[in-house]
């Protein structure tokens, strides 16, 4: 029997991680690599609109609001302002307006896709896709070993302020009293970590299950069908 | 169950990693065998050879056989011995395959390819027989390392293989997460699993081992019943290079207390993490004094404070607002910072240089060489003056972290559990480079969980517990009494 | 020694050091936010990334290691809102310098340079939008800023730029190259970790 607790943590993944990764593609595709006019602007903003109801729904309210504020301002800017914005600042002020209104929509899902990413989730998804564990395993283990390589460099900072080495030397020097001891300890965990999963039975072919159930759902379908149809109003327009 | 018929293995291209020869070992299914002797003795080695790293993962020479039933393990692919053999580790911080617990503990099933119900009802009962309901769902990271190693042993336990092998399970735990590791050895005992523990910390095994190697050298150089191993008298145990089988076993090396009566005092040490999500506890101590130039042992449960409190005393929390008061000056974060130097718990995160002497000059104000070979002298360390640090053993190292605090003119000096996984003959040598720096003047701060380094050199003991001191105490014949009763043992006469 | 088959102490390796790379790629990326950067970004990262690789191809003893990485870094620098083409370019310098590396039998030194050297050209595959994309981009800077500005910065989108940035981001990769070496054997071989 499937515990309570257990199934909770299921239900946490509002999105099934093929979605997630669906909509980061067709943001990709459309808002970064085209240049909008007219109607498309409103499948555009549409499409924009994705990232920040799915901040919202997972509670995120503040980031989901922050960046309302900055697309919109950033695409108002664009439109309105830049055509009378001239010489260095002009060029300032398109460079910014172009960040905001297309860059920022990309960075959003992509922090959204990081924040809920539940890694097996995320193993359970791409297993279901056939993907090769020659590229799950890796994949599971840069995740697991983005936070280790932080706990570590939190601690050899602790360590160089603490000897007062900070930023003494040349920059070379710098980088080599920061990568170093990193790498070193990094590899270290590494090796443990490696001789660790293959005792647990870890191996690149063989059968394998995954507790965690992934499939579509109401809100699957619902932001699939919103961002397809802006996708397909946008070229059509 | 076992057999290891005349086996010796020798690790290829590692120097610091010495084999085993000739080892000979039958182990019958059920029964609890106790690997111990110093470090490098190879009772990780036998371990290894027992769940199939070695020569599988580990690569090196190998004669001889290892059998579990009928199964050649030294023939069998890995992912076959992880059905019979399940492993639990020495570093918590490296044997976690996933980001959370309960995908951690169904890791081993999921790799079995066990149905996804089945693997549900085990985790189910895992979860249940060893009270870890609280840890369920949670970051591994945001786990203590007791914490981090029951996870690893519901995982293992999960898979509900009939052999368990434990490599040095309880080197970064605190007295009462040992306590808990006891009970899930006991549990695996009760269901008839075949246990071979490799362990320098003896006291909580006592009674569940049925019988004892003893290593030495890479050979096998003792064999005893429990009850033959519980009668060796304690020297017999010290001279072996052993622990004590029982916290009584543990005396009171001297009785040196302070010969000064100056005293430094410290005030404001109230510290909250902004980040609720942060796994530090917080600090809410009232003003207190400690004697200087002695050797103060830090104890409490893990929780208690006790990084937040080292790191306050180190000036590395930025916002922290107390002060240490001393010969009327009153030093605050920034000069703290300066006059205080802390031997981390993994030394490895504080060592730069690619020389044992470049270490020590790195920290020195003026860099001259005549000095900083004195400080090595001192610390053993003259002959290793031009390796690299990171090449040392784990006792070197410290003390070459050590050299750099005494390069560095420091006063203070914080040691964080520097005998965590340490035999007897490192835990002395720490002790001894710790009354050196007493001798030298510094005032020495001791984060421990070990009972025994703290009756060996220490002369003052600051009790922690909820942020709070609740005891600040000389360790004379009552402070000793004291301290035996938090770690759980009623004082014997001392 | 080439080794027939990947196992699971390889993937985890590539985990690892991809995950290191990237961070790397992250600290050079903050360097972007420097107009002048922003074009020498892949050379930054070249350089930055030597030292990890070098490592990396020390453990490297099969093909498909280097492959998986480039791959991985594709990804990640979709996922991370760098466009799709970095998984193009990241496959495609990954396969090369793989099988470059395998020319060498993975020990050869010579080899793991122009290893790297290919290597380090896939992160221009985030940069390729805006030469791929050029007439499109270009419009829309004409309408906004005027033919002569758009001419001045189209000048500069040539391919000649492009092949321009492949060399520079190759001579980066050759110097990154030899500081990863340099570290190697100052600290990693002295220390008995390779």
């Amino acid at each position: 029997m499937p515990q309570p607790e257990l199934m909770k943590a299921a239900k946490d993944i509002q999105l099934d991680p093929r979605t997630k990764i669906y909509l980061l593609l067709l943001i990709n595709i459309v808002i970064f690599s085209t240049n909008p006019s007219g109607c498309q602007l409103i499948a555009k903003g549409a499409l924009a609109a994705v990232p920040f109801a799915l901040l919202c729904s997972t509670g995120m309210w503040r980031q989901g609001f922050i960046y309302a504020v900055l697309y919109v301002a950033g695409q108002l800017a664009e439109i309105y302002l830049t055509a009378y914005a001239a010489g260095a600042w002009g060029l300032l002020m398109r460079f910014t307006t172009q960040m905001l209104s297309r860059f920022v929509p990309i960075v959003i899902m992509a922090y959204y896709l990081v924040r809920t990413m539940e890694v097996s989730a995320f193993i359970a998804a791409m297993e279901r896709m056939h993907v090769s564990r020659k590229i799950i395993i890796p994949f599971a283990v840069l995740f697991r070993f983005f936070p280790t390589i932080a706990e570590e460099s939190c601690a050899i900072n602790d360590a160089m302020r603490m000897r007062g080495i900070g930023f003494r030397g040349s920059p070379l020097a710098v980088l080599e009293y920061r990568l170093v001891p990193l790498m070193m300890s990094i590899v270290g965990i590494g090796n443990e970590l490696s001789a660790a999963a293959v005792t647990r039975g870890l191996r690149i072919t063989g059968e394998r299950t995954n507790i965690y159930k992934i499939g579509f759902g109401v809100l699957d379908a619902v932001f699939g069908l919103w961002a397809t149809t802006a996708a397909i109003l946008f070229f059509i327009l | 169950m076992i057999n290891l018929k005349d086996v010796s293995f020798f690790y290829a291209g590692s120097e610091s990693e010495r084999g085993i020869r000739n080892i000979n070992l039958s182990v019958g299914k059920g029964e609890v065998v106790l690997l111990c002797g110093e470090s490098g003795c190879g009772k990780t080695t036998v371990t290894r050879l027992i769940n199939g790293l070695i020569p599988h993962y580990y690569e090196g020479q190998m004669s001889g056989e290892v059998l579990i039933g009928e199964q050649k393990i030294h023939e069998l692919p890995l992912h076959e011995t992880s059905r019979l053999v399940g492993s639990v580790f020495q570093n918590p911080r490296s044997q976690f395959f996933s980001v959370s617990t309960t995908s951690e503990i169904a890791f081993g099933c999921e790799n079995m390819a066990l149905p996804v119900p089945e693997i549900f009802r085990r985790i189910d009962q895992t979860v249940r027989e060893f009270k870890i309901e609280s840890l369920m769902n949670r970051s591994i990271f945001k786990l203590s390392g007791g914490e981090k190693q029951k996870i690893a042993c519901a995982s293992v336990a999960a898979c509900d293989p009939p052999i368990l092998v434990l490599d040095e399970p309880s080197s970064n735990m605190d007295t009462d997460a040992v306590e808990e590791l006891r009970r899930i050895i006991e549990i695996w005992k009760r269901k008839g699993k075949t246990i071979i523990i490799a362990e320098h910390r003896l006291y909580y095994l006592r009674e569940l081992i049925d019988r004892v190697i003893y290593m030495k050298d890479g050979v096998i150089a003792g064999e005893y019943t429990a009850r033959a191993f519980r009668a060796l008298p304690p020297e017999k145990l010290t001279e072996m290079g052993l622990r004590p089988l029982s916290l009584s076993g543990i005396v009171r090396k001297y009785a040196a207390m302070p010969e000064s009566n100056e005293t430094m005092t410290l005030l404001g040490f109230s510290y909250s993490y902004k980040h609720a999500a942060s796994t530090r506890a917080a600090l809410n101590m009232k003003n207190f004094s400690i004697p200087r130039n002695a050797i103060i042992a830090i104890v409490g449960k893990n929780g208690a404070g006790k990084s937040t409190f080292a790191r306050c005393l180190c000036g590395l929390e930025k916002n922290f607002g107390g002060t240490v008061e001393e010969e009327n000056q009153a030093l605050r974060s920034k000069q703290l910072l300066k006059k205080s130097y802390m031997v981390m718990q993994d030394v490895n995160h504080q060592l730069f240089t690619e020389s044992v002497l470049d270490e020590v000059l790195l920290s020195m104000k003026n860099e001259q060489e005549a000095s900083a070979g004195h400080i090595l002298d001192s610390l053993d360390l003259l002959p290793l003056k031009e390796l690299h640090p990171m090449s040392l053993s784990g006792g070197q190292k410290q003390r070459v972290a050590i050299a750099g605090a005494v390069g560095s003119e420091r006063e203070i000096i914080i040691f964080d559990e520097p005998t965590s996984g340490l035999d007897i003959y490192h835990m002395k040598e720490v002790a001894l480079n710790i009354e050196r720096l007493k001798m030298q003047g510094k005032t020495v701060f001791v984060i421990t969980h070990d009972l025994e380094l703290v009756m060996e050199c220490c002369n003052h003991v600051l009790h922690f517990e909820n942020g709070k001191v609740i005891g600040n105490y000389p360790l004379n014949s009552e402070g000793c009494k004291k301290l035996r009763l938090f770690f759980g043992h009623i004082p014997a006469s001392d | 020694m080439t080794k027939k088959k990947l196992d699971v102490k390889d993937l985890i390796n590539v985990g690892i050091f991809t995950a290191i790379y990237y961070i790397l790629l992250i600290v050079a990326g903050f360097l972007g936010y420097i107009p002048i950067f922003s074009v020498l970004f892949p050379l930054v990262v070249a350089l930055l990334c030597g030292i990890p690789f070098v490592l990396f191809l020390t453990r490297t003893k099969t093909f498909g290691m280097i492959t998986i990485m480039g791959v991985l870094l594709g990804i990640l620098n979709f996922a991370f809102g760098q466009g799709w083409y970095s998984i193009a370019t990241g496959l495609l310098c990954g396969l090369l310098a793989d099988l470059i590396c395998k020319a060498g039998e993975y020990k050869s030194w010579k080899h793991m340079v122009v290893c790297f050297c290919v290597f380090s050209e896939w992160i221009i595959g985030s940069m390729l939008p805006m030469w791929i994309m050029k007439d499109s981009y270009f419009e829309m800077v004409r309408d906004m800023q005027g033919i002569a500005f758009a001419g001045s910065l189209e000048s500069l989108i040539t391919g000649w730029m492009l092949v321009l940035l492949i060399v520079l981001t190759a001579v980066a990769a050759v110097i990154g190259a030899y500081l990863g070496k340099t570290v190697l054997k100052k600290h990693f071989i002295r220390a008995g970790i390779v």
